[in-house]
């Protein structure tokens, strides 16, 4: 089967460098790791990605804009908040502006491939 | 590790998926009532009086309860007339989940007995040592958060050693800082100041490899570490009724005047080394 591809969005190289490193040798293929949103919603028109990794608080494009953004250019985007703000306001202000899910940071590894198993999409357990 | 609120646990969990997990937050959107807008539409209260209790209880101590009643000038029977009338139409998420169906009742008890495992939920009772600082409850949930991530970074015991209402904010000597604006019911920054050595370890275990000091993969962490501990807190007071966003950190001290609110200085011992945590309130 092939591997899913990835986008990482994140501000913080930490974080992508996490991510990579999580996903190596794992059935998920990352094929971009941006730092901003708006890099972020060119690479997505490009590339078209199974699933983006979004984090919510970067400068500039914010989370939510950069969500707004790409579902505006693929509405069935498989796009996955990461943050480490696990407010009650921010999960359902995200999932209602139509995020697949919200992933709240820190997490292990083996958390973060369960929860990226049972995400939607070809190859996915939902 | 501070407990995400209970719908984050199932959907991260896979338990619920977002569809699910959303329509469950409108179910109680629609239906639960704080005491403070309760005593509002029932009369008790004008909306202006509202707004000031609403202000004390944000920036006290104080329970709402106890607040209606000095404040408010309710009397004690009215307070738990109010009280009954909010659990009457009470929906918790777990209730609103079964309701939708998406949860059996059995398969709720499971996830909630895992859920307050897990997680540890805080019920967090307020240090006398923290009486005395600006927001007590707000410097409190911070200082007791960074030492969480700063524990599960290090391999020394980690433990808070003094709290001074006082501005510390030049770095120690080889000191590394990073620093998160928050804002929302109240305004404040969080910086963290470690010295190099435990800077430097943490974030490379953070990371999972050796950072270069002082390199800007490390500085880069550091910003990372106290975006963790505001996100944290502000999920935290959120089950306070304080509402705060954080916005993205920085990796320098605030410019503060000399003359600034309120500040508080928590001196944290990690092993042989000492790294501050400092909440200037606005």
């Amino acid at each position: 089967m092939s591997r899913r591809s990835v986008m990482t969005v994140d501000d913080s190289a930490a974080i992508l460098t996490i991510i990579a490193a999580y996903l190596e040798d794992s059935e998920f293929e990352i094929v971009a790791s941006v730092r901003d949103g708006s890099t972020a919603v060119d690479r997505f028109r490009e590339l078209g990605p199974d699933i983006v990794l979004l984090d919510l608080i970067m400068p500039g494009l914010s989370g939510m804009e950069t969500l707004t953004q790409l579902l505006a250019i693929d509405p069935d985007a498989c796009v996955v908040i990461v943050s480490s703000l696990g407010t009650e306001d921010a999960v359902h202000e995200c999932l209602s502006t139509g995020a697949t899910s919200f992933l709240r940071k820190p997490f292990t590894r083996d958390d973060f491939l369960a929860f990226m198993r049972k995400l939607p999409g070809p190859g996915g357990e939902s | 590790m501070t407990a995400a609120f209970f719908g984050q646990f199932l959907l991260q969990g896979g338990i619920v998926d977002g569809e699910t997990l959303l329509e469950a937050l409108e179910i109680q959107r629609h239906r639960n009532r704080t005491l403070l807008e309760l005593a509002v539409r029932e009369g008790d209260l004008s909306e202006e009086r509202a707004r000031d209790l609403d202000f004390f209880y944000r920036n006290g101590t104080s329970r709402m309860e106890e607040l209606l009643e000095s404040i408010g000038g309710l009397d004690r029977d009215r307070v738990e007339q109010l009280q009954v009338m909010q659990r009457a139409d009470w929906v918790r998420l777990g209730e609103a989940l079964v309701q939708s169906g998406a949860l059996s009742s059995a398969e709720l008890e499971r996830q909630l007995a895992r859920y307050h495992e897990t997680t540890h939920a805080h019920h967090e009772v307020l240090s006398e040592r923290f009486q005395a600082s600006p927001k007590p409850r707000l410097v409190q949930t911070v200082v007791r958060i960074a030492i969480e991530h700063l524990e599960r970074l290090v391999e020394h015991p980690v433990k808070l050693v003094d709290l001074v209402t006082e501005l510390e904010l030049e770095p120690g000597a080889g000191g590394r800082l990073s620093s998160q604006h928050i804002t929302g019911d109240s305004s404040f920054t969080v910086v963290l100041d470690l010295p190099a050595q435990l800077a430097n370890a943490a974030t490379s275990r953070l990371v999972g490899r050796s950072l270069e000091p002082s390199s800007e993969a490390e500085t880069d962490a550091l910003r990372e570490l106290v975006n963790l501990v505001g996100g944290h807190v502000c999920t935290a007071l959120e089950g306070a009724g304080i509402r705060l966003r954080p916005e993205p950190p920085g990796d320098t001290a605030p410019a503060i005047a000399a003359d600034a609110a309120a500040v508080a200085t928590a001196h944290i011992s990690v092993g042989e080394q000492t790294a501050r945590v400092t909440v200037v309130v606005e």
